[in-house]
């Protein structure tokens, strides 16, 4: 079975928001500085104003249910030992 | 040496802990969890003591833990961490285990104010080197809002109910950091979930140092305290700002402040959000406020006044500053 992943992309970042996974408790959408995020019909968040992320990823950090990532083009691999 | 928030992005690290589990919508606990847990480099064993976090990540045949994981019960997460961390001792001296790993025992307030308090104390005083983190959501959450030790003065609670003759809780809820910071532990901190920086840091200080660490971590609950899901973090905030919940640690015996709210809130604006405090706003209950405004002031100069008699944080500037690099 396919995963739906939706995509929002600005440049080489992009969020990538599982919508199965959301929960629509709105903690994200209180968090985000920049107003990107809002909760859809659905009760499912949406990325309705990619153009002003900054790509800071409090939303990915404070998700409970793990349902946002924000991507980079650049990820630092810190060396784990 | 990675710093902080590129260890909380490692692929490695973010996937301990995973979704899909069934906590409540604007639970403070995965937050909490999810943190403490990206940002150890180590391998890492959970130990997990009867609770939300127990029965919600591991409904069977699922599980939101990929990592060695063992529930135990209600009154003995410590103990059993103490166990399999001698286990492990023993086994490393022989050369059976090659890499350094990392124990981490997660608890509820029920589980820890209450219930597993001998066993955890049993366990720090024993010197074991495990990292315990409550999750402070100041009721038994899991079971429908009974009262515990943590729950704070005047609060409603399914067996502190408010109505004629009674206000809620009527007992001042114990400081269990306090009590943790007696054993004369290497380090002991007081967290917010609303602090993500701040709880990161502390995590990986307490699983550097060579010992039993303990970390108190306030953790909302919309459901038992009655108020919207997206306002979790930001309860969790106010507690900060209002001094109800100061950001401390003691870390060998020095104590010290983490955050200083540049204007203290009064502790109004923090209960106001919350229904399990919406009777004290009802006219006939102003004593009971000023009272636990009283109280939440007489704490916060206490431990002020304790921060300064004795010498700073061996960390300088407190847990905001990187240690590692």
């Amino acid at each position: 079975m396919e995963i739906a992943v939706n995509r929002y992309e600005q440049g080489n970042f992009f969020l990538a928001i599982e919508p199965r996974r959301c929960k629509g408790c709105g903690v994200c959408v209180q968090s985000c500085p920049q107003g990107v995020l809002a909760l859809n019909g659905e009760g499912k968040v949406e990325a309705k104003e990619i153009a002003r992320c900054v790509f800071c990823g409090i939303c990915e950090q404070r998700c409970p249910d793990f349902a946002i990532s924000v991507y980079k083009e650049r990820i630092i691999q810190p060396s784990l030992v | 040496m990675p710093n902080t928030k590129e260890l909380a992005r490692h692929e490695e690290v973010q996937k301990r802990f995973t979704g899909a589990h069934a906590l409540c919508a604007g639970c403070g606990i995965p937050v909490c969890v999810r943190t403490i847990l990206n940002v150890i480099e180590e391998p890492v064993v959970a130990i997990n003591a009867t609770g939300c976090l127990e029965v919600a990540t591991t409904r069977y045949p699922t599980t939101a833990w990929n990592i060695p994981w063992i529930h135990v019960a209600f009154e003995n997460a410590a103990a059993v961490a103490s166990g399999v961390e001698t286990a492990y001792r023993v086994l490393r001296r022989r050369g059976r285990i090659p890499k350094e790993i990392r124990f981490v025992a997660f608890g509820g307030d029920g589980g820890t104010y209450d219930i597993g308090l001998q066993a955890l104390s049993g366990a720090l005083e024993r010197g074991h080197r495990f990292l315990y983190v409550c999750y402070d959501n100041e009721a038994y959450m899991n079971t429908g809002n009974q009262r515990s030790g943590a729950t704070p003065f005047a609060a409603q609670t399914s067996t502190a109910p408010v109505g004629e003759k009674s206000f809620g809780k009527p007992q001042r809820r114990k400081d269990l950091t306090e009590i943790v910071a007696a054993h004369h532990v290497p380090y002991v901190a007081q967290a917010s979930i609303s602090d993500w920086y701040d709880l990161a840091v502390k995590a990986r200080k307490a699983v550097s140092v060579d010992g039993p660490a303990f970390l108190n971590v306030l953790s909302t609950c919309p459901r038992g305290w009655g108020h919207p899901t997206d306002q979790s973090i930001k309860i969790a905030r106010l507690g900060v700002e209002t001094c109800y919940w100061p950001l401390y640690e003691v870390s060998e015996g020095r104590w010290c402040l983490n955050y200083i709210p540049e204007e203290k809130l009064p502790i109004t604006e923090w209960l106001r959000p919350q229904r399990r405090f919406a009777h004290l706003f009802e006219s006939g209950h102003e004593a009971l406020l000023a009272q636990i405004q009283r109280q939440v002031d007489e704490d916060w100069e206490k431990l002020v006044r304790r921060c300064e008699d004795l010498p700073p944080s061996p960390f300088p500037g407190g847990a905001m500053e990187e240690v590692w690099r």
